[in-house]
């Protein structure tokens, strides 16, 4: 553990490449089973270039970087997320890697903000979070 | 789309739940979460916060009330607040309503974006643990 100072960007790194399989487990364990999601010949009645990634997959995989990333630093001991915002911007599709890194903001002693996006492979931004934190 | 505003104010029936350990661990191990394995013991007991997403029925809801099938939305926003932690086997209950709606004019069609909010209530207390808000896409024309 480390301590935090707000030059210390949270690296980016990989949560995986998306596969036909993951998306399922994920409509299972989230209930959204939008078959946009999972049928491509669904997701191209609907105008879309093939199945996409839920958002709520890569939001929740952004959620877990960001509690990884806070637990690297003793001083956040007991600071917990109290608010998220998620931006939605583009596509993620089958054999996308998605990798997700950021930086820390300060607000105050008792309040913290960890902003982090998450890219595909040609490094184009996919989804945008904000993370308020506190304790 | 002018249909859609005079649903504003709608609301989904009332739900309750109750996650087990074990529903929280499959979630954090699909979105690969691995803090609860971490001896970083403020953290250790909290959940994913996105597992609130397992409770979007309300909106599914009010999508088919209003005509709208699933595959013709798209995830644009999502928002949550975190106010209490939520604990495994806690009795929760939720009800979504239709907040607003706003329209674009997009680059083919025109959308709609329909914001639904939900609040999470803890059947101990009564007390507000959680709140959620997610605006999604309705493309005109698509179907």
């Amino acid at each position: 553990m480390t301590e935090l100072t707000f030059e210390n960007a949270v690296a980016f790194k990989s949560s995986g490449i998306i596969t036909l399989e993951w998306l399922k487990e994920f409509a299972r364990v989230s209930g959204d089973y939008n078959p946009i999601h999972q049928d491509e010949s669904v997701a191209r009645a609907m105008g879309l270039p093939g199945v996409i990634a839920h958002g709520m997959l890569t939001a929740s995989l952004m959620h877990s970087r960001a509690i990884e990333a806070m637990v690297d630093y003793r001083d956040l001991r007991g600071f917990r997320i109290t608010r998220s915002e998620v931006r939605f911007r583009s596509m993620t599709f089958l054999g996308d890697e998605i990798s997700i890194g950021g930086h820390w903001e300060a607000i105050c002693a008792n309040e913290i903000r960890l902003e982090l996006l998450a890219q595909n492979q040609n490094q184009v931004t996919t989804v945008s979070a904000n993370f308020m934190l506190a304790r | 789309m002018k249909a859609f505003k005079e649903s504003i104010g709608t609301t989904s029936t009332p739900r309750v739940f109750k996650l087990e350990p074990s529903t929280f661990k499959e979630f954090a191990d699909c979105v690969h979460a691995t803090v609860g394995n971490t001896s970083f013991a403020p953290l250790s007991s909290v959940a994913v916060p996105t597992i609130f997403t397992r409770f979007r029925e309300g909106e599914f809801e009010l999508l088919e009330r209003m005509g709208i099938a699933l595959p013709q939305v798209l995830h644009a926003e999502q928002t949550y607040e975190m106010l209490e932690i939520l604990h495994p086997a806690e009795e929760v209950s939720f009800k979504t309503s239709l907040a607003s709606v706003f329209e674009k004019k997009g680059k083919g069609s025109n959308m709609a974006f329909l914001v639904f909010e939900t609040e999470f209530i803890r059947t101990l207390d009564s007390q507000t643990i959680a709140r959620a808000k997610s605006t999604m896409v309705y493309r005109e024309g698509v179907s």
